[in-house]
């Protein structure tokens, strides 16, 4: 049942020409150069240092690597990191 | 913008400390503290900075996430505002200290009056009282130089010219008096003779001897009242006096306009105060554009001073002064009378003090394109006799030749 309702979502998406991430709750990341990343549709900071920030999805997990980090904005459904990214993977189990 | 806007409002800079920091941020953010410029320290410590907000909310807050707060910084307005309050004896008296030297550096210190005796400067105290200018007052309120030459020049009439300067916090004020000759006093053996041609009317001699009758024509330089006395063998000289009161006549050509135009100051004016701050200017006081239609605008400009310096303020105060065009026309008897009564004036300013005008004759009266042409003629009285001092050793000379 789930699954049908998401592969609504992703239809209706198409055909609409509304953004897949509004209308289906997924992250969307924006990337400024390496200096820059700001992720939007997170669900919280599960830990956050130097050289890591890991974030909770709607679904699974995103990991970004790289060194300097801080994160320079933190928002309800919006967060800004700044320092040096190396790597950014989804973690989904 | 953000930035300032955190300014305004006041935030810390402070150590998240604890097992798992993270967790004072989540719950923060859902308890809707805005949190920013969140670093890892290390293992334990966030070092972040937090809205300012209610103490309560952020101590439940630390209580929730199991961590303590060190606190680095406090930034913004609400904590500046909170040092000022405790040093607000400092800067109340820092700020009236500046305002007395201020006022101290724009006020008039000292009035000096060059060139008048006591009773004339007193005067010219006075006239400046009027006009604001006294020791201690300030210079701001003070009008232009100029005005107050005119101020004194109008008032004081036994003064030829008058100066005023200013020179940093002091007014000087030069003044040459009218001086009159005094009149040379012949003391001598003297004659009085004849000073215009005239018909003799009367004759009062306190001295000397008369030689000239009433009704008797006289010319110039005629001899009135001889200052010898005594027959032709015995003689002597005396310092003739006396008032001998000729007719004599004067011819005097007017012209005057039928209609006049002049303008009169109304008695209403209108003040308006603006400060000059580089090239902007702010008005004080008075914001009516045009106050009235027909005015006079007088612009006083005065730089306001700070000790020895001169500061880019500049108060300027404008006065505008309603004026009214008034007309006025002559009938032709109000002409006349007018035009009689000035050549009169005119006259008399020439004629000695106690010359009277018996009566002005009108021999020629025109009116061209609205001007009165007037000529007439006065017969006056007055004293035609002047001093004239004898030369003895000439007197006796030709004394002596006679006989021969």
């Amino acid at each position: 049942m789930r699954k049908w309702s998401a592969h609504l979502k992703k239809w209706f998406a198409e055909v609409s020409d509304i953004p897949e991430d509004v209308m289906l709750g997924v992250p969307r990341l924006t990337l400024i150069g390496q200096f820059r990343l700001s992720i939007e549709n997170y669900q919280s900071v599960l830990s956050f240092s130097k050289t890591e920030l890991k974030l909770a999805l709607n679904e699974g997990e995103l990991h970004i690597t790289g060194n300097d980090f801080v994160l320079e904005t933190i928002l309800e459904k919006e967060i800004v990191l700044q320092g040096r990214v190396t790597g950014v993977r989804f973690e989904n189990e | 913008m953000r930035h300032l806007l955190h300014r305004t409002e006041g935030y810390l800079r402070a150590e998240i400390i604890g097992a798992e920091p993270e967790r004072f941020i989540r719950i923060g953010l859902r308890e809707q503290i805005r949190i920013w410029n969140i670093m890892r320290t290390n293992e334990t410590t966030l070092t972040c900075s937090i809205a300012l907000t209610d103490s309560n909310a952020l101590r439940m807050l630390l209580k929730e996430s199991k961590c303590r707060i060190h606190i680095l910084e406090k930034n913004g307005l609400p904590f500046y505002l909170r040092k000022l309050k405790l040093r607000l004896g400092i800067t109340a008296g820092l700020l009236f200290f500046m305002m007395l030297l201020l006022m101290l550096s724009n006020m008039v210190w000292s009035v000096r009056i060059d060139g008048a005796d006591p009773k004339l400067a007193d005067q010219i105290r006075n006239i400046l009282r009027q006009n604001h200018l006294y020791e201690g007052s300030l210079d701001l309120f003070v009008p232009d130089t100029s005005q107050l030459e005119n101020a004194l020049s109008t008032k004081l009439t036994k003064v030829t010219w008058i100066g005023v300067s200013r020179k940093g916090t002091t007014y000087r004020i030069n003044v040459v008096e009218k001086k009159y000759p005094q009149p040379k006093e012949v003391s001598g053996p003297r004659n009085l003779v004849a000073a215009k041609q005239a018909v003799v009317q009367r004759l009062y001699v306190e001295n000397g001897q008369p030689l000239v009758e009433s009704d008797q024509f006289v010319k110039a330089g005629q001899v009135l009242v001889s200052g010898k006395i005594g027959s032709d063998e015995s003689f002597k000289f005396v310092s003739s006096r006396g008032k001998v009161i000729g007719e004599t006549w004067y011819r005097s050509e007017m012209q005057i306009p039928m209609t006049n135009h002049y303008t009169l100051y109304t008695g209403k004016d209108y003040n308006r105060y603006q400060l000059k701050m580089w090239h902007m200017t702010v008005s004080l006081w008075g914001f009516k554009k045009q106050p009235f239609k027909a005015y006079d605008l007088e612009t006083v400009r005065k730089p306001i001073r700070f000790l020895i310096w001169r500061t880019p303020f500049v108060l300027i105060k404008q006065q505008y002064r309603q004026t009214k065009q008034v007309t006025r026309q002559l009938t032709v008897a109000q002409a006349t009378r007018d035009a009689i009564e000035s050549s009169e004036k005119k006259l008399l300013d020439q004629l000695p003090e106690d010359a009277k005008i018996l009566n002005a004759v009108i021999d020629y009266k025109k009116i061209v394109r609205g001007q009165l042409y007037l000529r007439t003629h006065q017969v006056v009285h007055e004293n035609i006799a002047v001093p004239k001092a004898i030369n003895i050793a000439k007197e006796k000379k030709k004394m002596k030749k006679k006989p021969q």
